[in-house]
């Protein structure tokens, strides 16, 4: 691939990017989150196309990958994060989905079988075509997108974060398949944040930041910590606010021993052992990946999720929070991450929105619209949120100001702890610097922040101190003056000893 | 595997399964009832017989007032075993299933009210050629290799009503509304007895107008007949639950003796109507009959001694009647208390 | 990264799209103004049949069933759920208040309660599993749809008439001409309506049905308003039941049958969105009312049965998608 350029919207989320695989080779693809790796493997799969650029596949120079359908017969197959398979039907129909082998139409079902059992038995997975999809574990269908590929007789197999949801054991597995990979010359990129295991299976790595490519190496040749450097380091364009001194504040929020082994979650986050503490006027930011469990923290401290065992502690008082409605009552107010799913109420208006945290505030029996209102009012001038009035429908607001509302909701009910989840995410530039004076703030006036992001330099120029996250557990602290970038990533992405 | 066993899982699939339950056994029923053996009377015991009533909407209060209680009484008086099946509600695919699920046991008989005079062809004729007598009751499938047809002739029943209608409107003329199930055959065939008699009078027969065989519609539809034609003087009713929502409109409307108001069946409330002097006249059936005479009919075919050819299996002759026609009887103010004192 | 910039001032507005309320009310005035119209062209039309006081009482009278069962499953869809019982539970109920009264001889106001207990008891069922066990609030009612028309058929039977004059003179009575079962859905509305519209407890219902998760997020206690809302819907099942077997002076086992998708039906019209969320107690009526003048109206200009059901239908997806069509033009 030479000089692939791509633009979303405001956004340059490729920016010329070179990049070469061999076959046979394992070649590895890094970067942090929105660095730019799934766009590039996205174009490279037909799903996207570049506004400028060239693609050379299998000798054939300047080749059009038009849509999906294209990149497979030029032999390119992409297993995703996400699978793309259908769940209710069996192992064979998914492997040939589309193709299967047909007589006047009539699908000849022994022979689809046995196609599909060679194909098992090539990546090593031993069950029975006839076996519905659903009955399989996350590796083993793993292997079905791998015997799918093989099936197209790809020669470009793309890996993208294959073993987020796979156990050691899986794991390995998966290795042994792609090694099997590369002795029948099939060319695989990788893609993982576990550093450790491109050491472990990759034979070049790529780097990628901000769209940009930061250069190709052998594995052999290069360490961890130049990666990280790599892939996170880059001139310190905020300027980080001055932050008081907060050491002698009390402790507003303190988590000690919080457990959840819950298997419900999707990537099988268990929560170990958190304990930490948030002073008064601290902007405490949890910094990971995503998948780290910190949204699931957050939900567990809020109530949002039973937890093992685990005790919360409120300006020094321990309380049990069941439900959220126990958490808002001792002082707690959660921002979610996904404010559209989660957080609005997409057809209520701004009033109505703000209210919803605090109805008690507004009347005992008889709803008072016109306090309500009132208040709505008061927040929208106060957050300088872009709207007619507060009868207008959040739906119609842009992202920063839906945020805001969300924000005003809590804010109305003064919490002693604020958790906030992905404050900017999907937030223009203008927007995201008021939602960070905001947080400011709000922790000069005494209320604890705890913030979650996976946006590094967002939590560098927020943030008084940092806690790491990785797999459940916090894997490291950093305090704010000499916390950088790679020092964060470090923690995100290392493997925590067991 | 969980190590919780997810507590609420098991209280959820036991809640489906409770409700799943529930629905599946209120929409097929099948109720056996034993008759017991006469002491003294035949010689002969027929408990192994088992003559079997079958119909959808099984559980209708009429049935289970007239239908099945004469059911149960010729099954004592005979000595023999009767049985009740069909869905709950007017489900036709379940009827149809019952119908065969049943003839494959092969009993002695069955009777089959014919809901779907088409539908219904099939399976009855399958049962009859398997060797299983087959007679209709209450409503016929003539189209069907039946044996024979028990129950009201309603041509003749809708004669009557327009007789009834005829006689109390005396010099009055004007017109007339008709209510029922408008799409069923019986309805139809009521119709046209009706018509024939208020034709012949002079009176002004309407269009029949739907009232999905539910007393609520019938009294909305009703009250707007009444609205719609200040000049109506008369309103005939044709299924069971007309009578009692024509009624309650003629009543609301304030139109209690100035409307003439006929129906079909006689049950309390239609019977409280007449009562009332809302309601002229209601034609009733002899329900009764239907099962008592279509188990009496079965159990000839199977015993008759008659005998009118060499071979009448081989003839294809029945020593049974084609058609029996049940009658009706008509409930006046007259008469109204002698039925009343039975319910 | 870019750099931290200083705000700017708000950006322009954005067309109005106004509240639920608002919204809704716009479908109402809609809706409303398409009845008045239907209303005043077949006064023109029928002026003897159509436009009397006889007739706006009939219509009246025999839609207080389902305005009834309308007003408790308004509260059910801004809560965002169906309840498909609702026409089984009103036989059931007023299948056993009219047993306590003529069979058991219990006193009226006391069989009265009594059945209110009952539809109150079945309501909080219906709740308990959709809430609390989780089971789909449409598999959950249709189920126990089945169970209370069992009941009421095992103890109705071809039905209870007779019923004491004492309990039957509150449904056949008139104030000012109009049917007293009338006044009590108009009564019953203007009660739910200041409830739903005013008052604190029940607006929670309306965050609920618009984001569930949200709503959890945010302190409502989500189980017990589906509880509450529920057994709400029970009782004024239980109520419809009463009343109309009050009216008619018989308790029949069959009175309900097909009523909860009239009712649904009616909300829809009158506002309430599917998903949750919207709609107004006077969208309910204004849809009840609007279905049964659209009936009366096809009788008394002689349409014939068939063409009655083809009418009908036709009439209520143009109206519906009337409404779609205006609110995409808006936004």
């Amino acid at each position: 691939m030479h000089g692939i350029r791509k633009r979303f919207g405001g956004v340059q989320a490729l920016n010329g990017v070179n990049l070469e695989v061999r076959a046979g080779e394992v070649h590895a693809l890094v970067g942090e989150n929105g660095a730019g790796k799934s766009t590039l493997m996205h174009i490279l799969a037909g799903v996207h196309q570049p506004d400028e650029g060239r693609i050379d596949l299998d000798g054939k120079a300047n080749v059009i990958l038009a849509n999906e359908h294209a990149a497979q017969q030029c032999g390119v197959a992409i297993v995703f994060q996400e699978r793309s398979l259908f769940s209710s039907l069996s192992v064979a129909e998914n492997i040939f989905a589309g193709r299967q082998p047909v007589k006047w139409g009539r699908i000849k079902r022994k022979q689809l079988y046995q196609d599909t059992a060679l194909l098992l038995r090539e990546v090593g997975l031993a069950c029975d075509p006839k076996t519905p999809l659903s009955e399989l574990s996350a590796a083993q269908q793993q292997m079905v997108e791998i015997a799918k590929a093989l099936s197209l007789n790809a020669k470009l197999i793309i890996f993208d974060e294959p073993t987020a949801a796979l156990t050691e054991t899986e794991t390995a597995a998966l290795f042994r398949v792609i090694v099997d990979l590369k002795r029948r010359n099939v060319a695989v990129i990788y893609i993982s944040h576990r550093l450790e295991e491109i050491f472990k299976i990759a034979d070049r790595v790529t780097v990628l930041k901000d769209g940009v490519g930061q250069g190709t190496f052998e594995v052999s040749e290069i360490t961890t910590d130049r990666l990280i450097t790599l892939m996170v380091g880059r001139a310190l364009s905020f300027h980080r606010a001055e932050t008081q001194d907060v050491s002698a504040a009390p402790v507003m929020l303190e988590v000690k021993g919080l457990n959840d082994r819950s298997l419900e979650t999707e990537v099988k986050t268990v929560l170990r052992d958190i304990s930490f503490k948030v002073r008064q006027g601290e902007i405490v930011a949890l910094a990971g990946l995503c998948g780290a469990g910190r949204t699931e923290l957050a939900l567990s401290i809020f109530g949002a999720r039973p937890r093992d065992s685990g005790e919360i502690f409120i300006g020094g008082q321990r309380v049990e929070i069941h439900s959220p409605a126990d958490a808002i009552a001792a002082g707690l107010a959660y921002v979610p991450e996904d404010r559209k799913e989660a957080g609005l109420f997409l057809d209520m208006t701004i009033a109505q929105n703000t209210a919803a945290g605090s109805l008690k505030e507004f009347g005992t029996w008889w709803f008072d619209d016109a306090k309500g209102h009132a208040k709505a009012e008061e927040f929208r001038n106060r957050l300088r949120i872009a709207s007619y009035s507060a009868k207008q429908v959040v739906q119609s607001l842009s992202g920063g100001n839906q945020q805001k509302v969300v924000l005003a909701r809590w804010l109305l009910i003064r919490p002693k702890v604020l958790i906030v989840d992905e404050p900017t995410r999907g937030i223009d530039v203008g927007a995201k610097a008021e939602v960070h004076n905001l947080i400011r703030d709000l922790a000069r006036a005494g209320t604890a922040i705890v913030v979650i992001s996976s946006d590094l330099p967002e939590v560098l120029a927020v943030a008084t101190r940092m806690l790491v996250m990785r797999e459940g557990r916090i894997t490291g602290e950093l305090n704010g003056t000499d916390a950088t970038e790679e020092k964060i990533m470090r923690h995100a992405s290392m493997k925590v000893a067991a | 595997m969980n190590n919780k066993w997810n507590r609420r899982r098991v209280i959820q699939a036991g809640a489906l399964s409770g409700l799943g339950l529930t629905g599946a056994l209120t929409g097929c029923e099948q109720r056996p009832q034993q008759g017991a053996a006469q002491s003294g009377g035949s010689s002969q015991s027929y408990a192994d017989e088992e003559y079997v009533w079958l119909s959808a909407n099984s559980n209708l209060p009429l049935f289970t007032a007239h239908d099945h209680p004469a059911l149960r009484l010729v099954g004592n008086e005979l000595g023999v075993k009767v049985q009740i099946a069909g869905p709950n509600s007017i489900d036709i695919p379940n009827f149809v299933a019952a119908i065969e699920q049943t003839a494959a046991r092969k009993p002695a008989g069955m009777m089959v009210v014919g809901w779907d005079p088409s539908a219904l062809v099939l399976p009855i004729n399958n049962a009859v050629e398997s060797g299983v007598p087959v007679v209709c009751v209450d409503a016929d499938v003539p189209a069907s290799k039946r044996l024979a047809f028990i129950g009201t002739d309603w041509y003749d029943l809708g004669v009557r009503q327009g007789e009834a209608m005829v006689k109390a409107l005396g010099r009055r003329r004007g017109k007339v509304a008709l209510l029922g199930l408008i799409e069923q055959a019986i309805d139809q065939q009521a119709f046209a007895g009706f018509r024939s008699v208020t034709e012949k009078a002079g009176l002004t027969a309407m269009e029949p107008q739907q009232d999905k065989g539910n007393q609520a519609e019938a009294a909305r539809v009703a009250a707007a007949i009444i609205q719609a034609n200040p000049d109506l003087i008369g309103m005939a009713g044709f299924d069971s639950e007309s009578g009692p929502g024509m009624g309650q409109a003629i009543k609301e409307a304030g139109k209690a003796g100035k409307i003439v108001a006929t129906c079909v069946d006689a049950e309390e409330q239609h019977l409280r109507l007449v009562k009332e002097g809302v309601l002229t006249a209601a034609i009733g059936q002899k329900r009764e009959l239907f099962t008592y005479m279509g188990v009496k009919a079965l159990f000839e075919l199977r015993h008759s001694k008659l005998r009118f050819t060499s071979d009448d299996k081989a003839a294809g002759v029945t020593p049974i009647p084609v058609n029996y026609n049940t009658g009706t009887y008509t409930v006046t103010r007259n008469n109204v208390d002698l039925f009343l004192k039975k319910a | 990264m870019p750099e931290v910039l200083q705000a700017e001032s708000p950006a322009p507005v954005l067309s109005a799209r106004r509240s639920p309320k608002g919204m809704a009310f716009s479908r109402e005035l809609g809706l409303a103004a398409l009845t008045i119209f239907i209303i005043i062209l077949f006064s023109v039309l029928y002026p003897v049949t159509f436009k009397s006081f006889g007739n706006f009482n009939a219509i009246l009278r025999n839609l207080a069933f389902e305005g009834i069962l309308a007003i408790g499953m308004m509260f059910m869809l801004v809560g965002g759920v169906f309840d498909l019982s609702v026409g089984a539970m009103a036989s059931m109920i007023g299948v056993i208040t009219g047993w306590l009264m003529k069979n058991a001889g219990w006193p009226v106001p006391l069989a009265v309660a009594a059945g209110l207990a009952v539809a109150a008891a079945g309501g909080f069922l219906n709740g308990y599993i959709v809430a609390r066990v989780r089971v789909n609030a449409l598999i959950t009612t249709l189920g126990t749809m089945g169970v209370f028309q069992g009941i009421a058929l095992l103890i109705g039977g071809p039905g209870i008439t007779f019923l004491p004059e004492s309990f039957t003179k509150f449904g056949q009575s008139e104030v000012f001409g109009v049917q007293a079962p009338v006044l009590l859905m108009v009564g019953l509305a203007a009660v739910a309506h200041y409830c739903l519209a005013h008052t604190r407890f029940f607006r929670q219902l309306y965050y609920i049905g618009s984001n569930p998760k949200a709503a959890h997020l945010s302190g409502i206690n989500v189980e017990r308003l589906q509880i509450l809302s529920f057994t709400l819907m029970g009782l004024i099942a239980g109520l419809a039941g009463i009343v109309y077997a009050s009216r008619i002076a018989t308790a029949t086992s069959t009175v309900g049958v097909g009523a909860e998708l009239q009712a649904i039906t009616a909300v829809i019209l009158g506002g309430a969105s599917l998903s949750g969320g919207k709609g107004t107690i006077w969208g309910a009526l204004i849809g009840v009312f609007f279905m049964a003048l659209m009936k009366n109206v096809l009788i008394i200009s002689r349409v014939s049965s068939e063409w009655q059901g083809i009418i009908l239908g036709a009439v209520l997806v143009l109206a519906v998608a009337l409404d779609s069509i205006m609110n995409r033009k808006k936004s």
